[in-house]
């Protein structure tokens, strides 16, 4: 579900103008509150939160095109007041139309009241219904970044916790190494010169066991502490098309459909066995996800989705079931999987993190819908 | 025989000197019987980076099987300074790690490493891959 401050945030101006005009407002900040200032000059855009509105705002400044309407210490109470006098205010023909309080360590540190074009009365019901979806907004906290692309419920790796994971699982996956190999090199020695057939069984399972625990360390590791990428210039359609020829038969036997809609050469600077780990998790994650009949559409072009983008967008789309919270809670966690406890390793997306991590580029998730999931990699061009 | 039970000379008994260098007991047990069992091997060991620094010199093993993860100095150092002593050029190493980085892998052959196997390994493999080096022909079973 897009959330309703998504949407009213849709309604109420082109969102891609949202962060250029907070990053404006912000300029004017500078200029008359010089504490403030230094807090905004230290945020970067990225780190840029939204949060609540309305009662999370210790000291709110707010700005009308650009100026200050008012700062310091406000209450509830005055905050409302403002808004609704507001409209009184005949220089500034133009209705409140979103309060967004900067936060900054977790803090609110102040905020901005963003104003329509065009003059529209500012009922207190308004204000109660963007103070509604704020306060989902301070449960969600989510990125100025996500809104200010225009995309709805953004789902972006958290790379510090999947640093610790790496941490932890490159440690453990070294440790565990060690008894594996002992365990696995005495039950081939016990092997050579067993000739009871139930008992070379028994030690054969044991010793195919111990391979598989190597193969998930394996995985581990490449998660962990994946080999630097060697990096050339090449064109991702094509790595795309070589992934796409290794699918095509579970494709066809789980009656699924790939549409794809591809730039006719989408030039990035990748390692491309590493670049294919990628495209081949994407497609097997929307395969696992899909039942008889369901449908992936891939995007790759050249350029990425902004002009003053430099990298070249991967989207991997389907119609499956969508993720539920704790799905999207663990997404790309390793070792979770969303299917059957057991099957699969639920290594794809943490290797899919890492890898793209690697490379300077981007990694995210819109699960604004219910019935769809899209996953978006931004990779580096040459250049 | 000496009286420390080890054969004064290896060449002498016709089996190449192993050094086997790992401070996980278990394993180094394990590679020591597979070796003995081969029946081709004279086998030693050491737990950490300086009794191996030691024991190259003392011993002159043919061949070195070499973990790199040890708990003074690595694998690694151990490859270089071996490397760095002409007087051992005619030892081989085989380095054994749990470790898959490519990376790495290769930076132990930089130091001078001659073969890598990762852990768990195929004891068929390690003995063939000690086979190899040493020039010595792998029994067909």
């Amino acid at each position: 579900m897009e959330s309703r401050l998504i949407r009213l945030l849709r309604a109420v101006l082109p969102v891609r103008d949202l962060r250029q005009c907070v990053q404006r407002l912000a300029l004017g900040w500078r200029e008359v509150a010089p504490a403030q200032a230094a807090i905004v000059s230290a945020i970067r855009p990225g780190e840029l939160r939204l949060v609540g509105a309305g009662s999370s705002v210790d000291s709110p400044a707010f700005f009308i095109d650009g100026e200050v309407a008012a700062s310091g210490a406000w209450s509830d109470d005055d905050v409302l007041k403002a808004l609704l006098a507001h409209a009184e205010f005949p220089k500034f023909a133009a209705s409140p139309q979103l309060v967004i309080p900067f936060i900054s360590s977790g803090e609110p540190q102040g905020g901005v009241v963003l104003f329509g074009a065009s003059p529209k009365s500012p009922p207190a019901e308004g204000f109660g219904e963007l103070g509604e979806a704020s306060d989902r907004l301070l449960q969600q906290a989510i990125s100025l970044d996500q809104v200010a692309e225009g995309r709805g419920d953004l789902l972006v790796p958290d790379a510090s916790r999947l640093e610790a994971l790496a941490e932890f699982a490159a440690g453990a996956g070294h440790e565990i190494n060690n008894p594996l190999a002992t365990i696995s090199g005495r039950v081939q020695m016990l092997l050579k010169d067993e000739q009871d057939p139930d008992r070379r069984q028994a030690l054969s399972t044991i010793g195919g066991q111990t391979l598989r625990v190597r193969d998930m360390i394996g995985d581990v590791m490449l998660f962990a502490r994946p080999p630097a990428p060697v990096l050339t210039d090449i064109d991702l359609v094509e790595v795309l098309d070589e992934v796409l020829g290794v699918f095509s038969s579970r494709r066809d036997a789980q009656g699924c459909t790939i549409r794809l809609t591809v730039d006719d050469s989408v030039p990035v600077r990748a390692d491309k066995t590493q670049l294919s780990v990628v495209i081949s998790s994407l497609i097997e994650n929307s395969l696992n996800a899909l039942a008889e009949g369901g449908e992936i559409f891939i995007t790759a072009r050249a350029g990425g989705q902004a002009a003053s983008e430099p990298s070249a967008l991967l989207s991997v789309a389907d119609n499956g079931p969508g993720l539920s919270d704790l799905e999207r809670q663990h997404l790309f966690d390793p070792f979770y999987s969303g299917r059957q406890a057991g099957r699969g390793l639920g290594f794809g997306l943490s290797k899919c993190w890492r890898i793209v991590s690697n490379h300077g580029g981007r990694i995210e998730v819109d699960c604004g819908s219910s019935e769809s999931v899209c996953f978006r990699v931004l990779w580096p061009i040459p250049g | 025989m000496k009286e420390n039970g080890i054969p004064t000379d290896a060449l002498e008994s016709g089996k190449r000197k192993a050094l086997v260098v790992d401070d996980d007991e278990e394993l180094v047990e394990l590679i020591r019987d597979i070796l003995e069992a081969d029946g081709r091997f004279e086998v030693r060991v050491a737990n950490n980076g300086f009794d191996a620094g030691m024991m190259v010199k003392e011993y002159h093993p043919d061949i070195i099987v070499l973990d790199v993860m040890l708990p003074d100095i690595n694998g690694k150092e151990v490859c270089q300074r071996v490397r760095s002593d002409s007087s051992l050029d005619d030892v081989k190493i085989i380095c054994i790690s749990g470790m898959v980085e490519q990376d790495k892998i290769g930076e132990l052959r930089d130091a001078g490493a001659n073969d890598f196997m990762q852990k768990p390994f195929e004891v068929e493999k390690l003995v063939e891959a000690m086979c190899a080096l040493l020039d010595v022909e792998p029994v067909t079973s």
